[in-house]
């Protein structure tokens, strides 16, 4: 089935040069340290708490609404530190989705209302069922799909998958529209 | 799961198979040297590599083999199955220099993140650093269960060769190895030291035989025996005792662990990480690879791939109407060229010896041939206005053209009155094979040949009319 046309209001959301779209109404705490590097859709009640640690975001990715996305910590010694935090290209989000992962690659599919525990890592080309959990230091290797909680290897991706993926992000983008206002 | 299975692996367009399977065009293999449709259930699956899913470390299949393909450095945990994370601490030690004073060394125990299960529960001894891995259990039956495999082996291989001296007929003592020595088989006829050959490695078979035979008896093997005593029940276990659910391990936990199934929690150990392979696949038919990953566990290239993905043009539906029954409706499907060259497509009807009973509707084809251009990935296809003008579509049929895509307006009669309607139609195109050369015009040409799949589109129930209601 190709995807439908998603419209939202123009006013709602803010156009960046290189393409990315994010919404007015999510949360983008130390927007210094956050990246977006070009056509990623940020949507409502996102937060991404840059003010902890660096988050870097590729290109086409889709953060949907209701997502949070927060560097992980580490305990030391002497208190905690937060982790860089860095997200491949065309990566989805679901909606709801806690990320606190180490590190998430390229083409990645994450349903929605997972939770992503601290220190995860998600290879390039895996996929993550609607509400999983994956308890802290899993790792998601290439060409998986993990489900339930804890989080667990459930089947595997087709060989095409980082063009499926590629297609599935660039066509959201393209069918993510604003809203003609009437006149 | 759904969401999922509707981006990588969707049912509402399902491509016949060479075999006969309907899978998804994402599921299904082109092989160019035979040009014709693979799946999983039709194509050779060889283990390429062995890897842990967790350290994603590549482990060669000798190594994998002698580790009885687990891996050595990661455990899972018995209670939940989440990985198992070691944890480091500073214990303290009797020093080995000093009989009366204590010094500290670097310790581990495991630890489940998840569940919070350690290894210290079940009262396993923490591993000093440098002492090496965790000492496994040895599963009961184990020595007996390898016994028996040996035996097999033996009785296998004996099996084996008396098959071949049967089909080859002995005569040992032939000369043909000093034929070879004094240089006269390069004079004979190839036919002549071929045979003369086969005679010499039926003799070589019968000296291996009586080497077999010996290896059967070098195993001593006791055979089983049947008892008359049985272990008496003890019913109290299982009605009398109050059960602590706590205490006890699910059926799940137990079938984790094969060897050992643990009847209590007491019972748990690390169960080491079971390795996960890649596989390459090859054509039965004409034994090319389909599919042959890069050996590095992470990585997402391939060697050799030859996805139907790539190849084959991508039917999807676009948009639905509303489906009432025996009336003609339009439906919109899109047709996406993946591949470097342009291709002529034509729709056809099936033939009535192709029909089968899934099929609920009736499509109305246009009996127009249209062009796919190939796929450009540097174009914007938004931005190429010239592309309508250039070729000459019938705005009736086409609805819209964008680079390597296009969509087309197709009429659908549904024949059922409830139930989701399912239309079949042969999608026939030319294919350039730039692998596979032409070798009449001399191999340097391309060759362009013509295939047609057989394609399912599932386009959703039919709107059930109010008289079949009431």
């Amino acid at each position: 089935m190709e995807l439908q046309d998603i419209y939202y209001n123009s006013s709602d959301y803010i156009e960046t040069a290189s393409g990315n779209k994010v919404c007015r109404k999510s949360v983008l705490c130390g927007s210094q340290n956050i990246m977006l590097h070009g056509k990623t859709i940020i949507q409502s009640d996102c937060i991404i708490r840059g003010d902890l640690a660096n988050v870097k975001i590729g290109r086409h990715c889709v953060v949907s609404s209701r997502a949070v996305i927060r560097p992980p910590f580490k305990k030391f010694l002497k208190g905690v530190a937060f982790l860089p935090l860095t997200i491949g290209d065309n990566v989805f989000i679901g909606e709801g989705s806690i990320v606190n992962a180490a590190s998430i690659g390229s083409y990645v599919y994450i349903g929605k209302n997972c939770v992503i525990g601290r220190h995860c890592v998600l290879k390039d080309c895996c996929a993550l069922a609607d509400n999983t959990f994956l308890p802290q230091g899993t790792v998601v290797p290439a060409f998986s799909i993990f489900s339930g909680n804890p989080g667990r290897f459930i089947g595997e991706l087709p060989e095409c998958t980082q063009t499926v993926m590629m297609e599935h992000t660039k066509s959201y983008y393209q069918h993510f529209k604003p809203k003609m206002l009437k006149s | 799961m759904d969401v999922i299975n509707e981006i990588f692996a969707t049912n509402k367009v399902l491509y016949q198979c060479a075999c006969g399977h309907c899978k998804p065009l994402t599921h299904i293999y082109f092989c160019r040297y035979c040009l014709k449709m693979r799946c999983k259930d039709c194509v050779y699956h060889e283990v390429d590599s062995q890897y842990c899913q967790h350290c994603l470390e590549y482990i060669p299949t000798i190594d994998a083999k002698l580790k009885k393909n687990k891996c050595a450095s990661c455990f899972q945990c018995p209670n939940c199955m989440h990985t198992l994370t070691p944890r480091t601490f500073l214990a303290s030690v009797p020093s080995e220099t000093d009989p009366n004073g204590m010094t500290t060394r670097k310790a581990q125990f495991l630890l489940c993140s998840y569940c919070k299960w350690s290894s210290k529960d079940v009262g396993i001894p923490d591993q000093f650093i440098g002492s090496g891995g965790w000492p496994e259990i040895e599963a009961p039956n184990r020595k007996r269960v390898e016994g028996l495999v040996d035996h097999y082996r033996v009785i296998a291989q004996r099996e084996r060769m008396e098959k071949e001296k049967k089909r080859i007929n002995p005569r040992p003592g032939h000369a043909i190895h000093l034929l070879d020595k004094y240089g006269i088989s390069a004079s004979l006829s190839a036919k002549l030291t071929e045979s003369l050959r086969t005679k010499a490695y039926s003799g070589r078979i019968s000296s291996n035989y009586l080497s077999a035979s010996k290896s059967l008896t070098d195993i001593k093997l006791e055979p089983s025996l049947a008892t008359d005593d049985v272990e008496p029940l003890d019913v109290d276990t299982f009605y009398n005792k109050d059960l602590i659910e706590s205490e006890i391990s699910s059926i799940e936990q137990r079938l984790m662990q094969v060897e050992m199934q643990p009847n209590t929690v007491s019972q748990f150990y690390p169960i080491s990480k079971m390795l996960y392979v890649k596989r390459s696949l090859r054509c039965k038919e004409c034994d090319h690879n389909i599919i042959k990953p890069e050996y590095n566990s992470s990585s997402i290239k391939f060697k050799i791939q030859l996805s139907a993905f790539y190849d084959i043009p991508e039917v999807k539906i676009a948009s639905t109407p509303k489906l009432i029954p025996h009336k003609e409706s339009m439906v919109e499907l899109t047709f996406k060229n993946p591949y470097q060259y342009g291709m002529h497509v034509c729709l056809q009807p099936l033939k009535d010896e192709e029909m089968d009973e899934s099929i609920t509707g009736k499509i109305i084809l246009p009996k127009a041939e249209f062009i796919l251009e190939c796929k450009d990935d540097t174009l914007e296809p938004e931005l190429d206005s010239t592309q309508k003008t250039r070729y000459n579509d019938d705005p009736q049929l086409i609805t819209f053209r964008r680079g390597n895509k296009i969509g087309l307006r197709l009429t659908v009669i549904p024949e059922i009155d409830s139930g989701r309607c399912r239309v079949c139609f042969r999608l026939r195109h030319d294919f350039v094979n730039s692998v596979v050369q032409n070798k009449s015009t001399g191999g340097s040409e391309p060759q362009v040949s013509w295939i047609s799949h057989k394609i399912y589109v599932d386009l959703g129930p039919v709107i059930e009319s109010k008289e079949s209601i009431a």
